[in-house]
């Protein structure tokens, strides 16, 4: 008898404990969550990154350039209603770009031009060692991006079409040089006790 | 028997305790100024009421914003936002056969637009534009998610600051185009007051016959009668007074005789009154179709020119007053309704070292987004809840009183009384209530200001005609820079003057 009501305790235990635990899993970022929504997610950053690195490295201003062409990245413009971290799409891009094209492009870091002068002057004080004095290399092209999208809602559902827009532009003479755009569209229905 | 009574009984007190839903706490505690215990409490119920996470986060985040702590506040929308935008759901079946508060609380319009734009305000705050935007640009989203288009997008609080975020950004057509739209926003009070003086300016207007006759004197009574009617469907003063003829029109057509002063309205007298309709209609249009040509262009437009000007490097936002609540009404409680609470604040006089600077203006009522939120699938779900539940217990009483009818078998009497304990059970099991939780931490009105003010280090105060006062000691205004602060009438604030400037 008591090895019985230690066995039904034991599972009951088990049971709750089952119940109790909470529940994580790795998920492929190439494929929708079960969160769902109509933002921006990570197989889109994915989607966008490679689409836009092949395409890029295809460009005639890329693809037939005599030297190596130097692209400073600038940062990703957001104007969707979506509050992301645009530097995960230009840092993916960028990245996807250096894997894709190898040696064939040179990429310079725009954004911290602050710190990079201060340890310039730094070092040409000497105040901290230097292995050198280089120049800052200049730009051939910008590599410019920006998120916009239209947005709709009823109390019942809620749409979202979001465009990716990405140009290189010529440092020197402004002209955009390439241009690709990539879309989304996603519809959401709320449930209806939120109607 | 009486074992199938007592079962019934305490099925039925174990079905009343679990309707003794419990209110959420701490919103006494934060409007005494009492930010320690209303924090606590907040936290503990953070964790107690899972389905209300998003409520806490909310007010957890205006507790910090009155506290000055910018960063923590905007931890706490970010989170609070994130659950209101998912919509995946907790609890949406329980919510349909229970009690509506057991869903996962995402808030009312108002409240999705409020905690938004909050975010917004903030990210602006911490100089991280690209986020603000976006951040606003949902808040105006959420405020027009309704499924009647006539409660669009109407937040001048939201068009203003999105402008002042593509502004930052350095996108100057968009910036106006926002700051537009704010200056176009009317008020409901506003849209029916320039209705009316157009109305009686028009009838001034006609000629004596035109406006002496009886019939005349019934289309301008029935015109006016319906413009606060129109005016619920756009606030747009133009298709207010469309709406407002449409209106009138449908009354004559249902014939009513009461606007003919007690006596009968034949067809004939119908259509006189119809034509004076039309009549005046088309003077009072041209009437406010020649205020607009005149340069009208919006009744906050010298508040949002102000608010929009680059130059001005300290920009001050009030939040005046309580917000809006929600409390139950019908028998069952069974329609929410928002109510609006007291406060002596009336307006919030900005002094720097010292000095008045100006009298911050009202931008934006809470109360009025609140109030506008139109009707929801939700509320017919709820009536047809209070109807079977009134319909079971009236069934259940009948049956039951059957079941004490000596004149019955014993047989029927036991049916009667199984029929009768199965309703009623059915009837507390029924739970038409309203969902009334609500961020009531929210201030009554937005008001705004924009000055210049010397760079270095000011005392800034803020007085509440009516009520006290709040002094930010040695806000930081840097050259190049934009100083923001965020007062609330209450009591508290935050200032941030942040690295990043405007472009």
């Amino acid at each position: 008898m008591v090895k019985k009501v230690a066995a039904v305790l034991a599972v009951l235990a088990a049971v709750m404990a089952a119940g109790c635990a909470s529940k994580s899993a790795y998920v492929n970022p190439d494929e929708p969550d079960v969160l769902g929504g109509t933002g921006i997610d990570s197989q889109d950053v994915r989607t966008v990154a490679q689409v836009m690195s092949r395409d890029l490295l295809s460009a005639p201003a890329i693809a037939q350039a005599t030297g190596k062409p130097v692209i400073a990245l600038l940062p990703t413009k957001n104007e969707t209603r979506f509050r992301v971290d645009t530097d995960i799409i230009t840092e993916q891009l960028r990245n996807d770009l250096i894997q894709f094209a190898g040696d064939k492009i040179t990429f310079v870091e725009r954004r911290r031009m602050g710190n990079i002068k201060e340890e310039r002057a730094a070092k040409r004080a000497g105040e901290v060692t230097s292995s050198g004095e280089k120049m800052i290399s200049g730009a051939n092209y910008f590599l410019t991006g920006t998120l916009k999208s239209i947005s709709k809602a009823s109390g019942k559902m809620r749409s979202d079409y979001i465009y990716y827009s990405f140009e290189l532009t010529d440092a020197e003479s402004t002209e955009i040089v390439w241009a690709k755009g990539y879309d989304v569209k996603k519809v959401a229905e709320r449930g209806v006790v939120y109607q | 028997m009486r074992k199938a009574f007592a079962g019934c009984l305490a099925a039925a007190l174990l079905l009343a305790c679990g309707c003794a839903a419990q209110r959420p706490g701490g919103v006494r505690q934060f409007y005494d100024g009492d930010y320690a215990s209303a924090k606590a409490i907040y936290l503990s119920d953070l964790e107690a009421e899972k389905e209300s996470r998003a409520l806490f986060l909310a007010r957890l985040g205006t507790l910090e914003l009155a506290e000055g702590n910018v960063q923590e506040a905007r931890r706490y929308f970010e989170e609070a936002t994130g659950i209101m935008e998912n919509f995946k759901a907790e609890g949406e079946y329980k919510a349909l056969v229970g009690s509506e508060s057991s869903k996962e609380y995402k808030g009312d319009p108002y409240e999705q637009m409020m905690a938004l734009w909050y975010l917004g305000l903030l990210d602006y705050m911490s100089g991280d534009f690209n986020k603000a935007l976006p951040s606003f640009k949902a808040a105006a989203l959420a405020d027009g998610g309704t499924t009647d288009e006539r409660y669009r997008a109407d937040c001048a609080a939201v068009f203003l600051m999105m402008g002042k975020a593509y502004q930052a950004m350095g996108d100057d057509a968009k910036a106006a185009d926002e700051f537009k739209a704010a200056a176009g926003v009317y008020t409901f009070q506003e849209t029916v007051a320039r209705i009316s003086d157009a109305l009686a300016s028009a009838r001034q207007e006609l000629p004596p016959a035109a406006r002496e006759s009886k019939a005349a004197e019934v289309a301008y009574e029935l015109l006016a009668d319906e413009i606060s009617a129109g005016t619920t469907q756009f606030q747009d003063p133009e298709a207010a007074l469309a709406a407002a003829r449409d209106f009138a029109f449908d009354e004559l057509a249902k014939g009513k005789k009461s606007r003919w002063h007690g006596g009968e309205l034949t067809g004939k007298d119908a259509d006189a009154v119809a034509g004076h309709v039309k009549e005046l209609y088309e003077a009072a249009a041209r009437r406010l179709e020649g205020q607009m040509a005149a340069g009208d262009v919006g009744p906050l437009a010298a508040i949002v020119s102000n608010f929009a000007d680059p130059s001005k490097n300290f920009l001050a936002i009030v939040g005046m007053g309580k917000g809006p609540f929600k409390y139950r009404v019908g028998e069952y409680g069974q329609l929410a309704k928002i109510g609006r609470s007291a406060y002596p604040e009336k307006y919030a006089e900005i002094c720097v070292d010292g000095q008045k600077v100006a009298r911050a203006d009202t931008i934006d009522s809470i109360y009025y987004q609140a109030s506008t939120r139109g009707g929801r699938v939700m509320d017919g779900i709820l009536a047809g809840k209070a109807v079977f539940k009134g319909a079971t217990e009236i069934g259940g009483a009948v049956a039951l009183a059957e079941a004490a009818n000596p004149h019955l078998s014993r047989k029927e009497r036991r049916g009667a009384f199984i029929v009768g304990a199965a309703l009623l059970a059915a009837s507390l099991a029924t739970r038409p209530e309203a969902d009334v939780r609500s961020w009531e931490t929210l201030p009554d009105r937005i008001d705004v200001l924009a000055a210049k003010v010397a760079p270095g280090t000011h005392r800034v105060e803020v007085n509440y005609t009516g009520g006290g006062h709040k002094v930010f000691e040695n806000v930081e205004f840097k050259e190049g820079h934009q100083t923001v602060l965020y007062a609330w009438s209450q009591d508290g604030g935050a200032w941030a003057c942040p690295e990043v400037s405007p472009r």
